[in-house]
């Protein structure tokens, strides 16, 4: 892993990656449809030291990681110019006395540390050579759009920074995947479109003729019918579509190759992970405005019998209506801090007393 | 004499209430009537704990089980977390500790006693977070939870039961720098008779799952699927997809390989259809790792799959009428002779809709799931029903002998989103599987938001208890507002709902009945009942956490007179109607009146000891 570069703690598993492969590097393991990471950091200058290597994690907030495979003691100075964590090949170490070593472990930032810096005092708090702490300097305060922050670094007697860039996350509002239609119209045939990061769509046809759909590069994908539902084993969409669990692509999955069905269900219902249909991520480009609108039309190719068929669908932007707070938090554990819970308890009391 | 008492020389016995739990109390006109509020310390008897010092005296039951002997075994949830200095989001894995766990005696509702297990909580980790079943041996188990990520610079002074786990390799695994949640991956046996806990590191399971679901299977195995490893910064990015059947007669957990892998949410409400299937009804938790996981839109999607079929894979059954919904009650209808117990049904209510936190507001929404198996395999349908009449986040749904169920406790939206913020819904409510609709009954004195439990007795009544909620996760220690939000604090106390069908008429009393009973076979119940037996109802002893209850199910009996004026019953067929284990067995009058319950074993062997009662006081 290179330092400089937003490596998603979701993108670390082979099956992921060949997600990554598709939609690109930078994905946030959060989706953005209004549960989005309200600030994304990135590494801009990393330091120029093999062996060393300084990492961004996107998380709850952002994560520092250190991994020091050097035969050196890599020590990490806090705002104030004061030790407050040292790696080493096979350790690290934490200084207690610091109070911004405290810090560093809480997402908020506020630790339950000493208050006043006195001498260091180290304690072996890993045993390895990497570390990972929340540092304050890379997260956005309430309010705040971007900034920019350094953190140093002193490997013997030589000081090293580390440079990088917090940016607010420009999707504060909804970003919601829906169906527009299928055509021709098939009898019988019921597809809905399941939200999430990758949006879903799901497929029931109780119906006489046999559906096909293509997959991402345009190969038949999959067949359902009367006597159920048939994937296409050298479909490289097959193994990233979810069927049981997102899959690497193995070697042998070629879309130019000549299909090779499998009945995977006896009954003409499935679902699968929808690329086509995937939200647009805070960081490709798009403008979403203060307007709600259309942001993507995506279609889903397939034949009904001999014939062509299509599910078609938007993804559709929602702005934040008036007075809704920007950056809501990504997910269910700590995610919105103590303004957002404090003002939900306002909100709460003025109702109750109104 | 009963074991708990037996015990005294294990086991301290260390309290007795001052209200009597089975007084009637005067409520809000609607039907239904609660008894007194009790607990452990008297004191929360009268009141709820007050201070956060007061919230940790004694253990709250934010888990729950009833023995194979009718006590009821619990333990905490969160213990000790509203003790910290600073918010919980920062100070939990500091002060946590491990759950504390307690024996409730309600042979004599009226004069409940209380026993602390001779080891007191589940070994390593905390089983808070964990997901709890009864065996067919009659042990507790109990599967995953948590494994706190401390704070590295806790000290032996300041942390020692944390870093000496930490040391000694056997607990939180090395810190790496950041606050975190693991799963783990212990599996805890508590046995009755001895009244302890066990957890031998031959039975951990092959992955660390932190709100994982556990199911009986119709061998008497354990199924138990989903969880995460990593809650904050998962490196997946996934729930844990792989699935693990425990072997009972080894001990050791084996994984279902590649077709047993799906990706479901966490505490995913599964259940076994009477075709020996494991059913997902697309509902559950939806939260997931570091926010969102890659592929929830899955999650939506009902499905099965046999995992005593080594070519079975989870297949799409079908689709929830409101698609995906987190934090309801799932209750699987009773199986009936009728349709030679085929068909399954399950009810789903309140919770909020869509993948967390795609809201947060609970809904009162109601749909009834059915499941067939059809030549071309399982189908699922939903239809939407009477709503509920209150909305409602993490309800209690309890099911009845009689094929009703009753909905306690919750909060008005999702705490895990906005602690501090919810309302208690108190009012129970009462679905009529005549009516197919919802009835507001008499109010609970208590509120009971977050991890609440509720377990039907064998006198008929619910015991309703719990709440451990995220106390003040983000704000200063301490109960916050209260009386204008929910008690933030913890509530070790219980009520029990008195549901209207005890007042119908005159009640029923088995006078005797076998202690095994073998599938397939028949077997003499004596009852004495002035308005005649109208039902025999096997009901699976509870067992529940997090409102779920996977192995939840009751199965009507179907039963003629005998000639000494027993009734003839004919057991269930197969141990997928009935997987093994214990149950109620109860006898209903045609008013629908339940008797007291007698606790049987269903399995492959009769055994013909007697029963006795076991709520002898009630």
């Amino acid at each position: 892993m290179g330092g400089g570069e937003i490596r998603p703690a979701a993108a670390l598993t082979g099956a992921v990656a060949a997600l990554l492969s598709l939609v690109g590097p930078g994905a946030p393991p959060a989706s953005a449809h209004g549960n989005e990471v309200p600030q994304r950091a990135a590494i801009t200058q990393a330091p120029d030291l093999p062996g060393l290597e300084v990492e961004v994690l996107q998380s709850i907030a952002p994560v520092i990681q250190l991994t020091n495979t050097t035969q050196r003691v890599v020590t990490v100075l806090d705002d104030t110019g004061a030790p407050f964590v040292r790696v080493a090949r096979d350790r690290a170490e934490m200084n207690r006395a610091s109070p911004f070593a405290h810090r560093s472990l809480d997402p908020l930032g506020r630790g339950s540390g000493p208050r006043g810096a006195g001498p260091p005092e180290w304690v072996v708090v890993g045993g390895s050579g990497v570390w990972r702490w929340f540092d304050p300097r890379a997260r956005l305060d309430p309010g705040e759009r971007s900034r920019g922050w350094s953190i140093v670094l002193e490997v013997d007697d030589r000081r090293l920074k580390v440079e990088g860039r917090t940016e607010e996350v420009g999707l504060h509002g909804h970003l919601t995947a829906s169906l527009s239609g299928v055509t021709p119209a098939v009898p019988d045939l019921e597809v809905r479109v399941l939200d999430g990061p990758v949006p879903a769509l799901f497929v029931r046809y109780p119906g006489s003729s046999t559906l096909g759909f293509a997959g991402l590069s345009g190969e038949p994908f999959l067949r359902i019918g009367p006597d159920g539902v048939w994937a296409n084993k050298r479909s490289p969409t097959w193994y990233m579509s979810g069927a049981q669990v997102i899959q690497d692509v193995p070697p042998e999955a070629d879309p130019y190759a000549d299909p090779a069905f499998e009945r995977v269900s006896p009954q003409p219902v499935w679902t699968w992970l929808e690329y086509r249909a995937r939200l647009p991520e805070p960081d490709a480009g798009y403008d979403l405005g203060d307007r709600p609108r259309v942001v993507l039309r995506w279609s889903t190719p397939g034949s009904v019998d001999d014939a062509p068929l299509a599910i078609a669908g938007e993804v559709r932007w929602e702005p934040p209506a008036p007075g809704e707070g920007r950056g809501r938090g990504p997910g269910p554990w700590w995610p919105l801090g103590a303004a957002a819970a404090g003002a939900a308890l306002v909100v709460l009391l003025v109702r109750r007393r109104g | 004499m009963r074991r708990g008492r037996r015990l005294g020389a294990l086991a301290l016995v260390i309290g007795l209430v001052a209200v009597p739990a089975g007084a009637p109390q005067a409520d809000d006109g609607a039907p239904g009537s609660w008894g007194s509020p009790f607990a452990e310390d008297p004191r929360f008897a009268e009141r709820p704990p007050q201070t956060p010092e007061e919230s940790t005296v004694i253990p709250a039951a934010a888990s729950a089980a009833v023995l194979p002997d009718g006590r009821v075994l619990y333990w905490n949830g969160l213990q000790g977390s509203e003790t910290g200095t600073y918010p919980q989001a920062v100070d939990i894995s500091r002060v946590t500790t491990p759950s504390d766990s307690r024996v409730l005696d309600l042979s004599d509702p009226f004069e409940p006693e209380w026993t602390v297990p001779a080891v007191p909580h589940g070994g390593r980790d905390d089983m808070f977070c964990a997901d709890v079943r009864i065996l067919s041996d009659g042990r507790v188990i109990v599967v995953g939870g948590t494994r706190w990520g401390y704070d590295p610079l806790d000290t032996k002074e300041s942390a020692p039961q944390l870093v000496d786990a930490f040391e000694s390799g056997t607990g939180t695994p090395a810190p790496r720098g950041v606050s975190e949640v693991y799963g783990s991956n212990a599996t805890r046996f508590f046995d009755p008779v001895g009244n302890g806990w066990d957890a031998p590191a031959a039975s951990n399971m092959n992955y660390g799952r932190w709100y994982p679901t556990l199911l009986t299977l119709p061998t008497g195995d354990m199924f138990v699927a989903s969880g995460v490893e990593q809650l904050i910064t998962n490196e997946r990015g996934l729930n844990v997809h792989e699935t693990e059947i425990l072997d009972l007669s080894t001990g050791t957990w084996r994984e279902t390989g590649p077709n047993g892998s799906t990706s479901l949410p966490l505490f995913p409400r599964l259940h076994l259809l009477p075709s020996g299937k494991v059913f997902y009804t697309g509902t559950a938790q939806m939260w997931s790792p570091a926010g969102q996981a890659v592929d929830q839109a899955l999650w939506a999607v009902q499905k099965a799959y046999d995992p005593l079929d080594p070519d079975s894979t989870w297949q799409v059954t079908g689709i929830g009428a409101f698609g995906p919904r987190s934090g309801v009650f799932s209750v699987m209808l009773p199986l009936t002779p009728e349709n030679g117990y085929s068909a399954a049904r399950f009810l789903i209510g309140g919770g909020t809709l869509g993948v967390t936190p795609g809201s947060y507001v609970a809904n009162n929404l109601t749909e009834i799931v059915t499941v067939r198996e059809t030549d071309a395999g399982t189908q699922s349908t939903s239809e939407i029903a009477a709503p509920l009449n209150n909305a409602r986040w993490y309800s209690s749904g309890v099911l009845l002998p009689d094929g009703s169920v009753v909905a306690v406790s919750g909060g008005d939206r999702d705490e895990v989103i906005m602690p501090q913020t919810e309302s208690a819904v108190r009012q129970a409510e009462l679905w009529d599987p005549a009516t197919q609709t919802w009835a507001p009954l008499a109010s609970a004195r208590r509120e009971r938001t977050y991890h609440n439990t509720a377990v039907l007795l064998a006198d008929g009544s619910v015991l309703v208890g719990g709440h451990a909620p995220l106390n003040s996760f983000y704000g200063p220690t301490g109960a916050a507002s209260p009386g204008v939000v929910s008690n933030n604090l913890k509530d070790p106390s219980f009520e029990i709902l008195r549901p209207p069908y005890l007042d119908r008429g005159p009640r029923p009393a088995i006078t005797g009945v076998q202690s095994g009973v073998a599938w397939g076979s028949t077997f003499d119940l004596g009852v004495e009942s002035g308005d005649g037996v109208g039902k025999v109802v096997l009901v699976r002893l509870p067992s529940t956490t997090h409102v779920t209850d996977a192995d939840m199910r009751a199965v009507e009996l179907s039963f003629t007179q005998g000639d000494g004026g027993a009734l003839e019953v004919t057991a269930p067929p197969t141990s997928t109607v009935a997987p093994p284990g214990f149950y109620y067995l109860f006898a209903l009058s045609e008013e629908g009146v339940p008797s007291k319950a007698r606790i049987v074993k269903v399995g492959p062997e009769t055994d013909p000891t007697p029963t006795s009662d076991p709520m002898p006081g009630a």
